[in-house]
């Protein structure tokens, strides 16, 4: 207890000793030294200013060579894609392909409740999913403004899954197919979302296509003779008119019942 | 200054508050660097380095309240090397103690406190540079080891392991002097040399 006490008070001494020791020194007139500090502060702030003045000229002319160059590509690449989109939209006007998907309110909120659009998501799908050497002619080109980005193999051991990747503005899914053998719809979906690793959170069939879940990512799949499908969306947002576009575009490709 | 003006100088960034901080902080600034050189011409030259160097980068600080406890780690900083680079013990010129508390200087309890301080301050003189660093962060500006470390960049282990052995070494000065008579007079003891630790 006393020991304590001694050690207290050494630890006042000091702070006593150490403010005696600094608030006591005699010190050198302050003006000289703050001149001498000032001049020294505007010299490097005038080196500074003159360094500054050509590299922001650099850094403006730069600038604007960027931004006129991602200006002129956007407007090029804006009026491709809407060139393709309008030919489409056309071509689909002309052929008579089966509406395969009647959208009702339920499948408006459905699809209207997809994650939100992120980088990170698509770069998730990546740790499971590899590119395809030799990807097969299934992918349908589809109309508006989602592209075919990439064929993937989603693998594990052996390849279990084809999947294309479309990208959008609003939004980026896929369209899975199964590669093994003949199984019910309900556990290719099992067997997609044990594979992404991500929980299957519902599962609603209705008129032989199954909508799904994955923990936030609506999905869809469907099943043409023996074959199946499934549209899932990884990010963002994907609007009912634009999903019933998507579904005439797979409907040239598999049988869907219609209502 | 009160913790809320410093920030708000600190903030302002420009000629006018520098000119103000200066002015606080001249003199303990100007105190620490000689404490670790023992020379005043060095000493004045630290301190004004530390100064410019502290204003232009400013950015840097994180805590603008504790804006005194930042520049004296600069000016020890600077010293330290100071010492490093000149690789020599420096020859002081070394300040006349100054009178503790003269009001009370009168009773036989203050002539007493009055050594006892004479003595813990030329145990300090004679503490190693990094020794001192440390010991006027915590003590006279009162940061915690965590800020320490952040501040001079080093592990909170090093912070403390330098703290228990520079008040180790207060200790053994102290009883050194105690033992050799020198609690009389202010004349024992040289406590003129700071060497750097390795």
């Amino acid at each position: 207890m006393s020991e304590k006490k001694q050690f207290k008070l050494t630890d006042d001494l000091l702070i006593e000793a150490l403010k005696l020791e600094i608030e006591n020194v005699e010190c050198p007139p302050a003006a000289p030294a703050w001149r001498k500090i000032n001049t020294t502060l505007q010299k490097k702030a005038k080196k500074r200013a003159s360094l500054s003045i050509p590299w922001q000229r650099y850094a403006l002319a730069a600038a604007a060579c960027v931004i006129i160059i991602i200006t002129s590509f956007a407007y090029m690449n804006d009026s491709w894609l809407r060139q393709i989109s309008d030919d489409q939209v056309h071509l689909f006007e002309a052929a008579d392909t089966p509406m395969m998907l009647e959208v009702d309110n339920d499948q408006e909120q459905f699809y209207g409740r997809g994650a939100d659009m992120s980088q990170s998501a698509i770069d998730q799908l990546y740790n499971f999913a590899s590119p395809d050497p030799a990807p097969p002619d299934w992918p349908p080109v589809l109309a508006g403004e989602f592209v075919l980005t990439d064929m993937l193999l989603l693998a594990e051991g052996s390849a279990l899954f084809s999947a294309a990747l479309y990208h959008g503005v609003e939004a980026s899914f896929l369209i899975i197919i199964p590669l093994g053998e003949e199984i019910e719809l309900t556990l290719f979906v099992q067997t997609l979302s044990s594979f992404l690793a991500i929980p299957l959170s519902s599962t609603t069939e209705e008129n032989g296509l199954l909508h799904f879940d994955l923990n936030g990512n609506p999905g869809l799949a469907w099943k043409k003779g023996t074959d199946m499908q499934a549209l899932l969306v990884i990010a963002g947002f994907i609007e009912d008119e634009i999903v019933r576009q998507i579904t005439r575009d797979i409907g040239n490709s598999v049988d869907g019942k219609q209502q | 200054m009160e913790a809320h003006e410093i920030v708000k100088l600190v903030g302002q960034n420009d000629n006018a508050a520098f000119h103000q901080l200066f002015e606080a902080y001249y003199k303990r600034t100007y105190a620490v660097a000689y404490n670790i050189l023992r020379r005043k011409e060095s000493a004045e030259d630290i301190t004004q380095d530390a100064f410019i160097k502290a204003f232009q980068n400013l950015h840097q600080l994180k805590d603008a309240a504790k804006f005194g406890a930042w520049l004296a780690v600069i000016a020890s900083n600077l010293a330290r090397n100071y010492l490093k680079r000149e690789k020599k013990v420096i020859l002081t010129d070394e300040q006349p103690e100054q009178a503790v508390d003269q009001e009370s200087a009168g009773t036989e309890d203050s002539a007493l406190h009055n050594m006892e301080m004479n003595r813990i301050r030329r145990a300090i003189r004679e503490l190693p540079a990094d020794y001192y660093q440390v010991i006027v962060l915590q003590y006279y500006h009162d940061l915690k080891v965590e800020e320490i470390a952040d501040m001079l960049q080093i592990k909170s282990g090093t912070v403390k392991s330098r703290l228990f052995r520079a008040r180790q070494r207060l200790a053994e000065i102290l009883e050194l002097s105690a033992a050799s008579g020198c609690l009389k007079d202010e004349g024992g003891g040289t406590g003129n040399e700071r060497k750097e630790t390795i």
